[in-house]
């Protein structure tokens, strides 16, 4: 039930967040933060039951015919993701209502889409169904777009990390629905509980598609681009963006699919090879970056493989190792964006060149960036240093090859001596050292640096406590590998294994900090010959290249372009279809009647006409014959329903030609003799098969099976008696409903297109033109 | 413009309402006999291209009633609350159904749907004829001569 509630208020905000704007301006983020904070204290209630081994779960039936409910389930794992898109959400709410200028316009929007995502993202940790899952991410996906899109600033940004998340997610379905299809299930609990979906034929193709989602929505190399790009977006989104949600999304996949394929050599091999290129190269991507927004992107790059490898290992150890600093990397690197949209927000610049000694202006910020920066670093005592030495005794008693453990420990120590490093760069350069000239610093509001103090002491606090979260870390391994690792969680664990790789870091990490001016020169030398942008925007112009020379035939001026393809086909669609026997469509000539013929003579008599008129209006009005002629067979065959209305059309459309023929010389001119014989020969063609066609599918005079019914029917059942009316307005009235819609919006859509042919004749259209054509056809039809 | 035709003013002037009769006629009897709103509805239609070449596109243009927009969403509303009523009375979406008037006369339902369908087609004959009308009439615009016999 609380599932349920928090989800159904937390889309109600969503909803009602714009007009609360209104109402209250930036300070509706108070508000909102009051309504996270509720949801975050809902959710830690129901924390000690899940704790316990009782999952909490709710469900609604949603569309029962396809089997799809609105089953949710929160075990050990959603409960730490849950509360961390809560509570990450409370500080990323109550900052926004000192970020944003008083009176800013976008306030309302920025607010709603956030507590959209939030709730997207909820939705998505405690879903119990894959395609209910699916609707989430692709919901996060959605809701991110236009967020870091904005009005339009952020496009190129927004677009690509669309796009990249959406080509994975939709990957992602298609593994969904591959193993629902193979487990006759899509109800996620009871798919984890099947170990024999880890060892059927199609599980290495659920496992790709799978990865191909998680790896693009976790911002893994080589889709790593899309992240950096997304911090064009207002910082709360940031921070949001990098510390709870979005790519927090597919972490939370890779935990929620170990139980069913931890043991899969495919699915660890590529979580550890893939988590850590990432976990490094973003780690040294970050060491070079001025922009301090980009610093921290790559950083969360970086972090993001470290967990992906550390659920690579498998073991219950890496999986607490791994929830726990989920837990630890959303509090820091909330506190690091929250801090910089601050310095951002005071000085007006985030580059780490521009900007130096803050600590004295800005303490406080000093003080939370400072305590975060110690957490990513991983210095006693904050969380991150214990998180990052369990991983660290994870990764070193790394199941399987001998050879495999040393690696992957010497692999994730180098990721942290570099991310040491840029954490170090991080506070030095922007806190201490001299602040440059004409640097001018504006004091920040109290309001507004409590929100990352309390997120940083947050982490310092936890770190104190840690032996508090031992319940926690063992319920995540619990949840994901069914084994209790019976963690005891401390700041001191003696001389181990994972301190002296520790203090390695933190040696190497000062190594590299006091070599700074060397590393950087040394990256300022090193060009990467493909960028992931870049790749990106060919691979996206060739496709919008491709789609028009699709699409080329279709818009010239000439009909007999795409008349000729079009008639190409059915050609040969209709001659293969005449030429098989098996398919049991023949005619028979003995239905044929005297008066048949004699229409049919006639028929031939005004065609020739037609194809020899030299004047428009011969051949309309011989075009029209022909109407009325073919009216005269329905009569001939019973059907005067259908002969009126065709001779009303008839009639119609020769008089509505004659509109278009005013504009037009009244003769048609001269036309080569070889195009002459080139359409007779293609009419004869098509018109030879249309007819066969006609002959051989309609080859019947009687009255069909529902002709019968009808006709015994239609009279008791509607008090009608004209069958033909009785079934356009009664028996299937929704059809005819359907057409006239269609009809009327067609019509309506062919007379704007219309108008601004008419209008703008012979230039290309812009947007600015359709608007000002729009309003001239307007206020002309106003002025009538 | 158009040639000014005595006979086609003086035919039409009778033609017009007959004819609007007629298509009224059909609409009403549709259910029972050849007929109903297609068919009554390009009868009227008939009528208005008629209004058109007789006296002129200014006729059409300046009628309040004869335009594209209002009709089609009359008549669209029209058949769409005609399926709602069904729903609401009926328990199914164009449910149909007889009707006994007061004067103890028995109505097919359905002719409310088809008053429907009769708006939207004389809508779109509306429609064309304002629309190709207005483009053929207006003289500062010429359409470059293209061939494509």
């Amino acid at each position: 039930m609380t599932l349920l509630v928090v989800l159904a208020a937390g889309f109600a905000l969503a909803a009602l967040a714009p007009a609360l704007a209104r109402l209250a301006g930036r300070d509706a983020a108070w508000l909102l933060a009051a309504a996270f904070a509720a949801a975050t204290a809902a959710l830690a209630a129901a924390g000690p039951g899940v704790l316990a081994g009782e999952p909490v779960s709710a469900e609604l039936a949603w569309v029962p015919a396809a089997d799809l409910a609105l089953s949710l389930r929160m075990d050990a794992l959603g409960l730490l993701f849950a509360l961390i898109v809560s509570g990450i959400g409370t500080a990323v709410m109550a900052y926004s209502a000192r970020y944003f200028h008083a009176g800013d316009p976008q306030v309302g929007r920025v607010l709603g889409l956030l507590t959209l995502f939030a709730s997207a993202m909820l939705g998505l940790v405690v879903a119990d169904d894959l395609l209910l899952l699916f609707v989430f991410w692709e919901l996060t996906s959605v809701s991110s777009f236009f967020l870091i899109g904005g009005l339009g600033e952020g496009k190129p940004g927004a677009t690509r990390a669309f796009l990249v998340t959406a080509v994975g997610g939709l990957a992602m379905l298609a593994g969904f629905v591959l193993l629902g299809v193979d487990a006759q299930t899509f109800t996620l609990s009871a798919i984890l509980a099947d170990a024999a979906l880890a060892s059927s034929p199609l599980a290495p193709a659920v496992i790709v598609l799978l990865l191909a989602g998680a790896f693009t929505k976790s911002a893994q190399v080589p889709f790593h681009f899309w992240l950096p790009g997304a911090m064009v977006a207002p910082t709360p989104i940031s921070t949001y963006l990098h510390a709870a949600t979005m790519v927090k999304a597919g972490v939370y996949l890779l935990f929620r699919m170990t139980p069913l394929y931890g043991e899969v050599a495919l699915w660890r091999s590529s979580l550890l090879a893939f988590g850590l290129a990432t976990a490094l190269l973003g780690a040294v991507v970050a060491l070079k970056k001025t922009d301090l927004k980009a610093l921290l992107a790559y950083g969360t790059v970086s972090q993001l493989g470290f967990l992906t490898a550390l659920i690579g290992i498998g073991t219950p150890l890496a999986l607490a190792a791994a929830g726990l600093h989920t837990l630890a990397h959303a509090l820091y690197k909330a506190t690091l964006f929250m801090s910089v949209g601050i310095i951002d927000h005071e000085t007006g610049t985030r580059d780490l060149t521009e900007l130096g000694g803050l600590r004295r202006a800005l303490p406080g910020v000093a003080l939370a960036g400072g305590l975060a920066a110690l957490s990513m670093a991983g210095i006693p005592p904050l969380l991150g240093f214990v998180s990052k030495e369990e991983a660290f005794a994870a990764f070193a008693a790394a199941p399987g090859d001998p050879a495999l453990a040393p690696l992957v420990a010497t692999l994730a120590v180098t990721a942290s001596v570099v991310t040491f490093a840029y954490s170090a760069r991080y506070y030095w350069r922007t806190f201490e050292g001299p602040a440059p000239e004409g640097l001018h610093v504006h004091a920040a509001p109290g309001a507004f640096v409590a929100v990352p103090l309390v997120t940083a002491v947050g982490g310092l606090v936890v770190g104190l406590a840690v032996p508090l979260l031992d319940p926690l870390a063992n319920g995540v391994a619990l949840a994901t590998t069914g084994v209790d690792p019976g963690l005891h969680l401390a700041l001191w664990h003696g001389p181990t294994v994972p301190l002296a790789l520790s203090a390695v870091v933190v040696a190497g990490g000062l190594a590299l900090f006091a070599a700074r001016g060397r590393v950087e020169a040394l990256q300022g030398r090193v060009r990467l010959p493909v960028t992931g942008d870049g790749s990106f925007d060919r691979l996206y112009d060739g496709a919008i290249a491709l789609g028009k020379r699709v699409g080329e035939p279709a818009t010239s001026s000439r009909p007999a372009t795409y008349l000729l393809p079009i008639l190409g086909v059915l050609v040969a669609l209709g001659g293969a279809a005449v030429a098989w026997p098996e398919l049991g469509i023949d005619g028979s000539a003995a239905l044929s009647q005297g008066p048949d013929w004699v229409v049919i003579a006639l028929l031939a008599v005004s065609l020739v006409k037609v194809a020899q008129a030299r004047s428009r209006l011969a051949a309309v009005a011989a075009l029209g014959f022909t109407g009325f002629l073919v009216a005269a067979w329905f009569v001939l065959l019973g059907a005067p329903d259908l002969a009126l209305t065709q001779l009303l059309v008839e009639t119609l459309t020769v008089a509505l030609v004659v509109f278009a023929f005013r504009r037009l010389p009244l003769r048609f001119s001269p036309t080569p003799v070889p195009r002459q014989l080139g359409a007779v020969v293609i009419a004869v063609v098509v018109g030879a098969l249309a007819g066969t066609a006609t002959f051989v599918l309609t080859g019947r005079r009687g009255l069909s099976e529902p002709g019968a019914w009808y006709l015994t029917e239609a009279a008791g059942q509607t008090g009608g008696g004209n069958i033909v009316n009785t079934i356009l307005v009664d028996f299937r009235a929704l059809d005819t409903l359907g057409e006239i819609t269609v009809l009327g919006v067609a019509v309506a859509g062919i007379f704007a297109v219309l108008r601004l042919g008419v209008r703008v004749e012979g230039e290309a259209l812009t947007a600015r033109d359709v608007a000002e054509t729009g309003e001239a056809a307007a206020s002309e039809e106003r002025r009538r | 413009m158009m040639p000014d035709s005595l006979i086609l003013r003086t035919g039409s002037r009778a033609l017009a309402p007959l004819m609007l009769l007629v298509s009224l006629y059909l609409l009403l009897r549709g259910h029972d006999a050849v007929g109903g709103g297609f068919i009554g509805g390009l009868t009227a239609g008939a009528v208005v291209v008629l209004l058109y070449f007789s006296r002129g596109s200014k006729r059409i243009v300046g009628s309040r009633v004869l335009r594209f927009t209002p009709l089609v969403g009359t008549g669209l509303l029209i058949a769409l609350l005609y399926g709602l009523a069904g729903l609401l009375l009926d328990g199914a979406f164009l449910a149909g159904g007889k009707v006994t008037l007061p004067g103890g006369l028995e109505v097919a339902a359905s002719l409310v749907f088809d008053v429907g369908v009769y708006l939207v087609v004389v809508g779109l004959v509306v429609g064309i004829v304002r629309h190709m009308g207005y483009a053929a009439e207006s003289q500062e615009v010429t359409l470059p001569e293209r061939e494509d016999a």
